[in-house]
């Protein structure tokens, strides 16, 4: 029971959100947008577990005096201020007189603005050196699969600059054709299989084939 | 009555078709036919990955993607985690799971401890491995990062759905000398993985591998069920392409036309 | 060159801003050297703030108006002896009640599915319950990409990989409504190779035939295809990621050494 109740929930809405797409009537699509729209309550309190066990770990280990316990207390101090600052925080616009609260609070959005997203941005800025090495890399593979990856690579990449038109001005109309065509042959190759690989693991899931996800592993 | 909406006739029928060579397949599979499937690189490799892990007394990091538990990537990864975690509680090497979904995590500490619950291993299962980190992509990133450089894990799973970061963690688990088997369906980042990574499992590689782990013929005849609607389609589009050419709009019209 | 920031006072909220700001940037840097603990800081700080600010997105724009503001006017309506607008039913037009716009006491549902996952934490001995909200969510999520990647994912890329053949007959692009393409042989090639690149690339993920004979020759194409491929959206991506170094650097030497 403990496993085949659920498999017949996961059939039942599986079935639901297939038939709705299909068929045309009024209250499978009302019941398809409410599921949807509020399916996503679900996650809500997912997160509530998952940062409760950001913090027990953290916690934990600034109990226990654990290497590095103080870097434990930094997460724990920013989880509170932007904690604190979103849900409990209310104060005034001073133009409008509205009130101020959540995101739109001045110092939770002050904490957004010099600590969440200048860390973003500069984390995906090492990309920029990241992505040079990962070039090496391939400069010094030696296969012919990798040298293909490796020319058309450098193809492209001198096309989109200036200095790939002076070596050669055929070079920009050799990137586009190779994006346009070769590069865009693969991916609906590659996007077909992918369609094909979601509606079988999709299939397997509704008809109750692959349970590994209720627990129950199998192989 | 009820009515069947318009221009969802193509869908329909290869949906259709889908289900059929899956039922006569999953038939034939629990009759006992044993289908050959091809060998995927990456695949022959989780074994050797995972002993490499255990003699060395290293871990195994595995991330199931930047993306929630309703993507059917991280669903298929989330499959993948099972069969690599029973491998891991056999042989008795750690496993970490740093989680970027708060759902995710709490299917894969289920799925996992189960894994170990399977091998018999229950009170080696540490559910502190399998945790959460943060929703916000470079947040899991840098994190991850660190986790990467601090534990040296010596084999790094990147199965699922990635984003821009996808170079920065296969990049560094290469400079940790960690052994690296990604797989995605994300067309953009496949450059990334194919460059930093030991092994790549491309787009349907990736559904594939959960079912070629499991070595159950009735999960396997799944493969044979994508195989026949991929020689359906790949016969369509030649006669489509020769129909077009020859002046007939019919597969095209069928299809929906050009948007 | 003008200035485009203005001098900021460090001692405005702003000022302090864009020096935290700075200095965090720094430490993430710094990871190219090796790790450290200013990048540890950085890291740890940034998972929590992170956390933080999804818990209190999700408050506000998740569970308070889908669960907490629908509770509420529920409950208010059942102290109102209003049972069928408790459970956000409204009157039909054409008599009688239907299921209105406002769920209302209908939340129940997802907030029962919601709790179910809470007795992992709060009751391990009925955490089995929480396979059901887990069965849903997936079961939901199966049912939803099943048709949506035939219709994306298959059928319409199916469409892209021949239809420029259609262009090439005047019949068929007047009946469909595509652009006529006149029949030189640059456009011969391109419609020839979208074909047969989809063809082969698509030929490389049968997993159950036998790689031998024609398949095997188309396997290789396609590998070929999908490795120019891989190789093209490489080079098209460094550029891009250039732009994003040098815009910290701007911020760095602008905004916080203000030099213009």
């Amino acid at each position: 029971m403990k496993t085949k109740g659920p498999v017949l929930v996961a059939f039942l809405a599986g079935m639901l959100m297939i038939s709705e797409y299909f068929l045309d009537v009024d209250w499978l699509g009302k019941m398809a947008t409410w599921i949807q729209k509020y399916y996503i309550i679900i996650a809500a309190f997912a997160l509530v577990i998952g940062v409760t066990s950001l913090v027990r770990l953290h916690a934990t280990k600034i109990r226990d005096k654990n290497k590095g316990w103080g870097f434990s207390l930094v997460t724990i101090i920013g989880l509170l201020a932007m904690m604190i600052t979103g849900l409990g925080l209310v104060s005034q616009d001073p133009e409008s007189n509205l009130p101020l609260r959540g995101t739109d609070h001045p110092a939770n959005l002050w904490l957004y603005d010099h600590i969440q997203v200048p860390l973003g941005a500069t984390m995906f800025s090492l990309l920029a050196f990241f992505i040079a090495s990962a070039a090496y890399r391939a400069f010094r593979a030696r296969s012919p699969e990798a040298t293909l990856l490796l020319l058309s690579a450098i193809i492209v990449m001198l096309g989109q600059v200036p200095v790939g038109e002076a070596i050669w001005d055929g070079l920009p109309q050799v990137k586009d054709w190779l994006l346009d065509n070769i590069n865009t042959a693969s991916k609906r190759a590659i996007m077909m299989g992918v369609g094909l690989g979601m509606v079988s693991t999709a299939l397997k899931i509704i008809f109750g084939i692959e349970k590994t996800y209720l627990g129950g592993g199998d192989g | 009555m009820i009515a069947v909406k318009e221009g969802v006739g193509p869908e329909f029928v290869l949906l259709m078709l889908f289900v059929v060579s899956l039922l006569y397949f999953l038939g034939q599979a629990r009759k006992g036919v044993h289908f050959k499937i091809r060998k995927i690189a990456g695949l022959d490799a989780v074994n050797e990955a995972i002993g490499r892990a255990t003699e060395m007394g290293r871990s195994i990091l595995y991330s199931t993607g930047l993306e929630v538990a309703s993507h059917i990537a991280t669903i298929a990864s989330l499959t993948i985690l099972s069969r690599v975690a029973r491998r891991a509680a056999r042989y008795g090497t750690r496993l970490q799971v740093p989680s970027f979904d708060p759902v995710v995590m709490t299917l894969a500490q289920e799925m996992v401890r189960d894994s170990f619950l399977q091998e018999g291993r229950i009170e080696e299962f540490s559910p502190t491995d399998i945790f959460y980190l943060s929703g916000e992509q470079f947040a899991y990133t840098a994190a991850v990062e660190g986790i990467m450089v601090r534990e040296k894990p010596s084999t790094v799973f990147l199965m699922g759905y990635f984003y821009a970061e996808s170079l920065l963690l296969a990049e560094t688990g290469n400079a940790i000398g960690a052994i690296q088997i990604a797989g995605s369906d994300a067309v953009t980042q496949l450059p990334f993985f194919i460059v930093s990574c030991d092994y790549t499992l491309i787009g349907e590689e990736l559904y594939a591998a959960s079912a070629y782990l499991s070595g159950d013929p009735i999960i396997m005849s799944s493969l044979k069920a994508q195989d026949m609607s991929k020689a359906v389609i790949w016969v369509l589009m030649i006669v489509g392409g020769v129909a077009a050419f020859a002046g007939s709009p019919f597969f095209l019209a069928w299809m929906g036309g050009i948007s | 060159m003008t200035f485009p920031y203005g001098v900021v006072s460090p001692l405005t909220s702003e000022g302090v801003g864009i020096w935290v700001a700075a200095i965090l940037t720094l430490a993430i840097f710094s990871f190219l050297w090796k790790d450290n603990p200013f990048y540890r800081f950085a890291e740890h700080l940034f998972v929590g703030v992170s956390s933080g600010y999804f818990l209190s997105v999700y408050w506000w724009t998740v569970l308070k108006p889908n669960l907490y503001e629908p509770l509420v006017n529920g409950f208010e309506a059942l102290g109102a002896r209003d049972v069928s607008g408790a459970f956000g039913f409204v009157e039909n037009p054409n008599g009688g009640l239907m299921v209105g716009e406002e769920p209302q006491l209908r939340v129940l549902v997802p907030l029962a599915l919601g709790l179910f996952i809470l007795l992992i934490f709060v009751a391990p001995k009925y955490a089995w319950l929480s396979k059901i909200s887990f069965a849903w969510y997936i079961g939901v999520a199966s049912g939803f990409a099943i048709p949506t990647a035939l219709a994306t994912r298959v059928l319409l890329q199916m469409e892209g990989a021949y239809s420029d053949f259609c262009g090439l007959n005047a019949t068929c692009a007047a009946a469909t409504g595509i652009d006529p393409i006149s029949a030189t042989s640059g456009f011969w090639i391109n419609a020839v190779v979208m074909l047969v690149g989809t063809l082969c690339a698509l030929a490389y993920f049968f997993f159950s035939l036998p790689t031998k004979g024609a398949l095997r020759v188309m396997n290789r194409v396609g590998i070929g295809f999908l490795m120019v491929s891989f190789g093209a959206s490489f080079g098209y991506t460094v550029m891009a990621r250039i732009s994003l170094l040098i815009g910290r650097f701007q911020f760095l030497i602008r905004e916080w050494l203000e030099i213009a």
